[in-house]
């Protein structure tokens, strides 16, 4: 997950590195479908979910969508 | 709002995009998932071939797995539009036509990776199209996602 030192760097520290390798161990070990059940998980999103069918015509067009219209906590802009 | 997708449903799209012979892949959080990265995601993401055989088996397939299709949102599929978001069905999915730092689905198509029967883009393919979407939560998601990358990579 990430962390400041992360954040920062781009880089994980070994130990953080550790953690992951451990999570992906542990992952490894889970059936398939154990596994997307605990993956897959619904909560609302604004905007994004309050139409039934979205369509752009390219990516790029997408993206200004995200940017000019997703609050910003969301993740979807670029900057 | 439609439930979580689930192990059942990937199963339903697999099935029927089988029976329509859709050409698709999964891609982004979804197919990491798949390919085993412990992560959380909302709905799953698809990249599907844009051809017009192909776009007219997706409509059909999704028309069996009870997406409400309208006549235009119909056209707008089998034009290929280069990014849709359907949460007019029983799960919210994402059809991707044309996914940021992929050039060709042929190329993805040739490097993917089967996961029971699930075709799964190589998680090569799932960090570049991560990487060069750029967004603030894909370049937060990014360093996990390499190294489960690597790590998938030294299991092989």
């Amino acid at each position: 997950m990430p962390n400041q030192a992360l954040e920062e760097s781009g880089t994980p520290s070994s130990r953080q590195h550790d953690e992951w390798i451990a999570e992906f161990e542990a992952a490894a070990r889970r059936p398939l479908q154990q596994r997307m059940r605990y993956a897959f998980i619904r909560t609302y999103k604004p905007v994004l979910d309050d139409e039934p069918f979205r369509a752009f015509e390219t990516m790029a067009e997408y993206r200004v969508w995200c940017e000019e219209n997703l609050p910003s906590w969301l993740g979807y802009g670029r900057s | 709002m439609a439930d979580a997708f689930d192990y059942r449903q990937a199963e339903e799209i697999r099935d029927a995009f089988e029976r329509r012979g859709v050409r698709y892949l999964f891609i982004g959080k979804s197919g990491a998932i798949l390919l085993g990265f412990p992560d959380t995601t909302q709905d799953a993401d698809l990249f599907v071939e844009r051809s017009p055989q192909n776009c007219e088996a997706l409509v059909s397939a999704l028309r069996d797995l009870d997406f409400a299709l309208s006549d235009e949102q119909e056209r707008e599929i089998l034009r290929g539009k280069d990014f849709i978001q359907l949460k007019n069905g029983p799960f919210d999915l994402d059809l991707v036509f044309a996914p940021d730092g992929i050039e060709h689905f042929d190329d993805a198509w040739r490097r993917r990776i089967d996961v029971e029967g699930f075709p799964v883009c190589h998680p090569d393919d799932i960090v570049a199209s991560k990487a060069a979407a750029n967004r603030v939560k894909d370049r937060e998601s990014l360093p996990r996602l390499r190294a489960f990358r690597d790590y998938w990579k030294s299991r092989r």
